[in-house]
């Protein structure tokens, strides 16, 4: 406990030397969220705007995305010509259960099920270790579902924390059941932003949100 | 006819353990197929802890839990009044913690946990 107050002491410091010195040119951004809410999709487009090629491979298959994946030196360009460098990082989606069974439905079975499980949950925990190293968070929610649901509450409340900076992306706007102001109602405290990374809707407000949060 | 096994955990002995044993006790009852109501809520970093923990000893028998809870601020329906905020507050600070409750069940029975405004619903499978 006392070694785990300590390392959170240390990275408060290095965030205050790194706010108030400015030395920090490049951050780590880093996509959080549950599963199937549409993460890599987001960083896929970020990656493409930006440096002209993809991130990672997209799939309706629930964890698709097992490893943390990342694109370094990504540089955002505002409309006034500021520009904010980051290292962009796709993390597996985050979850309580992993049945290698309901992967049979998307006609994955035997042993390749069950890789992909254990796959899977050593995504998970990943995921969660690299927290840590994340100076920004976009968490990436589902709009056609519910927001309160435990794993959104753990993300947020891991992040609050550890006081990384958070912006709330509501994707899938392009859905008929899409509803932003239901996620904005529940997350009042947290800039969110409605978008949709597969349709390319409203990815430019997300990147002026960025430079408001990042500042 | 399918029996469901219940364990309660009350406020002072949820709040007396350390993290690693709350964790364990929940992997625990899980694995054994028991549904856990917790007077209490876990802290954030207590929930990654558990989603970890879960994560490692994910098997062919146990695929994980469901989980969901309700501040006491949830269960009232949100803060109707100031003084009725003041008070919750202080009573959290007071007790160290905030108030509510958990419900945690294994993935193999529970189908789903849902949280409404005011109450937690639980399907099993």
């Amino acid at each position: 406990m006392a070694k785990m107050k300590l390392s959170r002491f240390r990275l408060s410091m290095k965030r205050f030397f790194n706010k108030f010195f400015r030395k920090k040119k490049k951050l780590s951004l880093g996509i959080y969220g549950p599963t199937n809410a549409g993460k890599t999709t987001l960083a896929n487009r970020v990656s493409m705007d930006w440096l002209g090629e993809e991130l990672g491979i997209v799939s309706n298959v629930p964890h698709e995305t097992r490893t943390v994946q990342t694109k370094e030196n990504v540089v955002i360009e505002s409309e006034d010509g500021r520009k904010l460098i980051i290292n962009l990082i796709d993390t597996p989606g985050i979850a309580t259960k992993i049945d290698y069974e309901d992967f049979k439905k998307f006609g994955i079975k035997g042993k390749k099920a069950k890789t992909r499980a254990k796959e899977a949950t050593q995504g998970i925990i990943e995921s969660i270790k690299w927290l840590d190293k994340m100076d920004v968070v976009l968490v990436v929610m589902d709009s056609t579902k519910s927001p309160f649901n435990q794993i959104n509450l753990t993300i947020l409340g891991n992040l609050e924390a550890r006081k990384i900076p958070v912006i709330v992306v509501a994707n899938k706007i392009d859905m008929k059941k899409a509803d932003v102001e239901k996620i904005k109602k529940a997350f009042p405290q947290y800039t969110v932003v409605g978008l949709s990374a597969k349709k390319n809707m409203n990815i430019d407000k997300l990147y002026k949100k960025m430079f408001e949060v990042i500042k | 006819m399918k029996s469901i096994s219940i364990s309660f955990l009350p406020l002072e002995k949820f709040h007396s353990m350390k993290v690693s044993n709350k964790v364990d006790l929940i992997i625990e009852k899980s694995k054994k197929k028991e549904i856990l109501i917790i007077e209490g809520l876990l802290s954030p970093s207590e929930e990654m802890e558990l989603i970890k923990k879960t994560m490692a000893n994910i098997s062919k028998l146990f695929r994980g839990i469901e989980i969901e809870s309700l501040s006491v601020e949830e269960l009232q329906g949100g803060h109707k009044t100031l003084s009725n905020k003041i008070k919750s507050k202080m009573l959290d600070y007071l007790m160290g913690r905030k108030r509510g409750v958990t419900v945690i069940g294994p993935a193999t029975l529970v189908k789903e946990i849902k949280k409404n405004p005011e109450s937690i619903s639980l399907k099993t499978k």
